[in-house]
């Protein structure tokens, strides 16, 4: 088994330098290119992930790599090969979400969207005592679903945004770059959006105490 | 209720989505062979359908490179033929050519 992956490391050139398999795939060996996706799966897949609903991580990811395959002649190699992956990862998700908001296909989050669940999961955040217990909360899928059910009521792009700025922590720059935007763009996006994100929770909390 | 407090209760929750969405930004999705084989496909069929980047910005500055050529031959041969004809031909083909402008009618002192 393991000398079976070797020779798989071997052929796609898992050995090699990033820019010594990135000149050899611009150069036709396109096969070399394996080596860049299985040393960039993670990356791009935690991206991904995080962005995309789970149903199009595949879908979405897959995409990233055909994308940075056609794109690869104009990477200039003057900033490292992940980050120039990342902005195409980024680009990528907001392209479905985009996609997914001209169809109205957004999806609003799991079951446990429903008036009473968030009620209950507002509660017991606000009534978590501990850090471990606020800890324990987040992780619940509730949140998770909480979290994708507000965020499907922002645009497309107030969502890369707070999702990029507000929840990674990502700088206004970095946003930025990543979306290919200007930062005066984003710095407006990211202050309205928060602003309207903050709306939705205002809401949660009306439910909550009505 | 209290405005403040109302706020510090949104600041909590929205503590809670940030901190939910890093607990799912630290589970990398795992990716079957299947899926790599599946990308690998489609980067060979596009390798095979279209030629690479490279080879199409080649073919750019090549026509670009024809263009420029050309358009210095015109200008040159423009300029050998007025020399030809001396100043003065040129000076009467210019003002014929201006004579109907609009620029000609804004000169200063023409009434």
């Amino acid at each position: 088994m393991e000398s079976v992956a070797g020779c798989r490391m071997v052929a796609s050139g898992s050995g090699l330098p990033d820019e010594a398999i990135i000149r050899r795939v611009v150069a036709g060996e396109v096969d070399l290119f394996e080596g860049l996706l299985m040393r960039y799966e993670h990356h791009v897949g935690r991206i991904v992930a995080a962005h995309v609903p789970r149903e199009l991580i595949d879908e979405t990811a897959h995409d990233v790599f055909v994308r940075a395959y056609m794109s690869l002649p104009t990477y200039s190699f003057r900033t490292p090969f992940s980050h120039w992956l990342s902005t195409i990862a980024v680009r990528s998700c907001y392209d479905v979400w985009r996609s997914l908001s001209s169809r109205k296909e957004v999806p609003l989050g799991g079951p446990s969207d429903a008036v009473e669940k968030q009620e209950q999961w507002t509660e017991h955040v606000l009534a978590a005592e501990s850090k471990d217990r606020f800890d324990t909360m987040v992780r619940q899928r509730d949140t998770a679903n909480l979290l994708q059910g507000a965020l499907a009521q922002l645009s497309p792009e107030n969502r890369m945004v707070v999702t990029l700025v507000h929840l990674e922590g990502h700088s206004v720059r970095e946003a930025a770059e990543l979306l290919g935007w200007t930062t005066i763009n984003v710095k407006v996006r990211a202050h309205r959006a928060r602003q309207q994100l903050r709306k939705i929770l205002d809401t949660l909390l009306g439910n909550h105490h009505a | 209720m209290n405005t403040a407090r109302r706020e510090e209760q949104i600041d909590t929750l929205e503590h809670a989505l940030m901190r939910a969405h890093q607990v799912k930004m630290q589970d990398a999705p795992h990716f079957s062979p299947e899926w790599a084989q599946d990308v690998m496909r489609d980067v060979r069929r596009q390798a095979s359908r279209e030629p690479p980047s490279s080879e199409v910005s080649r073919v750019i500055w090549r026509a670009a490179a024809v263009v420029a050529v050309v358009s210095t031959l015109l200008v040159g041969s423009v300029l050998a033929w007025t020399a030809g004809h001396g100043d003065d031909d040129f000076f009467v083909l210019l003002t014929m050519a201006t004579a109907d402008s609009t620029f000609s009618t804004l000169l200063p002192g023409e009434p």
